[in-house]
């Protein structure tokens, strides 16, 4: 949650501690961990983040507004649910496609649907290979089913003529 | 009241005294990692959080890393250096960190357990970086009776860490030395000293090592631990990122002309700097380490017959299996 600034009222140690460049320097630490531990649980959404600049906003906004768990497992499945209501259509989908790919390689017996603006493999492909997608040539409508009935837990599908 | 430093002490044959063993950390499961680092260590260190996974709401200890260690327990003593109990919170305790060492302990016997001497929630917020307590008679009472709680829960040593002072201090009652002080004697834990740490503090504020070293109890030290950081911004980070430097590895030697009672010296790594370095620095560094502190009389040549040992007792695993 976000640190109040300090009154008039607190006390002296407060006041210097809020103007110290420690106290800098210990929130930078903190967010290190942060972004480095999302970006080793959720490499997909975390690169994609990062691609675009935006990796350290979104876990800055993640942590500001949520009580996150020490366990890094549970931080990064409530980040990837944190970021679909905070994010563009496509982090939205890289996002719940990585939370459910994660929970179905955990063992979950499930199967789930994720829509998709561009061509999932297109996007995949980018980022398994740290650059940004062709986005213009890779537009349609698509839908991955991720469960552990598929051979690399995950198919894609085109939804044909659909208008995107 | 300091006759035994806590349940368990055995004072280390006197002819060890300025010689002891070593150990290194190990969180992640890495099979090839615990296959190189084990000729050169006595110990093995493991943080119960760093081993921990979330599993549909549950927090257990990682299956496959347990089974490392269950697989080791003949080769090397197991000690525990927790981060997530954060002992110095005014709320109290974490209970989620202590539910998994009470996992640990029913499947792994463990030598001692340590923790730091911080705390890392604040109204039950996780700030994902370590603070040091204030040094004051409050603290104090705070700490104590959850030190003894702790000793009478485990009947096993439990040993406390220095660790970097990140903030400027509380005004403080005691010193670094005499606040440590206090604890180990009205406690009997033991404590782990972190060389690096100090040398953080020393660079990053100008903490005076040798008035600390002359004023501390170090008969209380147990464990020693060292590990290699980075500067940023000016300041040294205790960040466990790569190699011991020569000025760690000098003062390290200097506190084990003090303290008698050392068992053990852990290099600390992250897992994350081992995937950046390589196994291969984990495991020369560790051998670096051992001939410098002439653990034996040669370092390779013991590490040579362990790595046999481990592979005809990993082959008869696998035979049995």
């Amino acid at each position: 949650m976000p640190t109040p600034a300090p009154t008039p009222d607190d006390p002296p140690y407060i006041q210097l501690l809020a103007r110290s460049s420690e106290l800098m320097l210990a929130r930078e630490i903190a967010h290190w961990w942060r972004a480095y531990q999302i970006e080793q649980y959720c490499p997909l959404t975390a690169t994609w983040l990062q691609l675009h600049g935006l990796l350290d906003d979104k876990v800055t906004r993640f942590y500001e507004n949520t009580n996150v768990s020490a366990f890094i497992e549970q931080a990064s499945a409530d980040f990837l649910d944190f970021l679909p209501a905070h994010a563009d259509s496509i982090t939205r989908s890289i996002s719940r496609f990585e939370k459910a790919l994660l929970n179905v390689r955990r063992g979950e017996k499930k199967e789930y649907e994720i829509d998709w603006e561009l061509n999932p493999y297109t996007v995949l492909d980018a980022l398994l290979n740290r650059r940004k997608p062709d986005l213009e040539n890779s537009r349609g409508r698509y839908i991955t089913s991720v469960s552990d009935q598929h051979p690399e837990f995950f198919a894609v599908f085109k939804i044909e003529n659909h208008p995107i | 009241m300091l006759s035994a430093y806590n349940q368990g002490y055995r004072a280390p044959e006197s002819n060890c005294a300025l010689r002891p063993k070593l150990a290194t950390t190990y969180d992640a499961h890495d099979p090839e990692l615990l296959f190189g680092i084990l000729p050169y260590i006595d110990y093995l260190e493991i943080t119960p959080d760093s081993i921990a996974r979330r599993d549909n709401g549950r927090t257990e200890l990682h299956p496959e890393i347990l089974a490392d260690l269950k697989a080791v327990q003949d080769e090397v003593s197991l000690i525990v250096h927790g981060v997530g109990l954060s002992i110095g919170s005014w709320e109290g305790y974490d209970d989620a960190y202590l539910g998994l060492l009470d996992e640990l302990i029913t499947h792994i016997p463990l030598k001692w357990h340590s923790e730091h001497l911080g705390y890392l929630k604040v109204g039950g917020e996780n700030l994902n970086t370590m603070l040091a307590m204030p040094r004051t008679k409050e603290a104090l009472n705070l700490l104590i009776p959850r030190i003894r709680a702790l000793q009478q829960r485990y009947n096993l040593p439990f040993l406390l860490e220095n660790i970097v002072h990140l903030l400027p201090d509380h005004p403080p009652h005691y010193t670094d030395a005499a606040f440590l002080n206090i604890l180990t004697a009205e406690t009997g834990c033991g404590l782990i000293l972190d060389i690096y740490n100090l040398e953080c503090d020393s660079c990053n504020y100008g903490f005076d090592i040798p008035v600390f070293f002359d004023e501390l109890n170090f008969e209380a030290v147990r464990e020693i631990h060292i590990a290699g950081g980075v500067l940023h911004k000016g300041y040294m980070l205790d960040v466990h990122s790569g190699q011991v430097a020569a000025s760690t590895l000098e003062l390290t030697r200097l506190a084990l002309e003090k303290a008698a009672n050392v068992e053990v010296i852990t290099f600390e790594i992250l897992p994350q700097a081992v995937q950046i370095h390589g196994q291969q620095m984990v495991v020369a560094e560790l051998a670096r380490l051992s001939q410098y502190f002439k653990t034996g009389k040669n370092g390779h040549q013991n590490a040579a017959n362990k790595n046999t040992r481990f592979i005809k007792n990993a082959h008869a695993g696998a035979d049995a299996g």
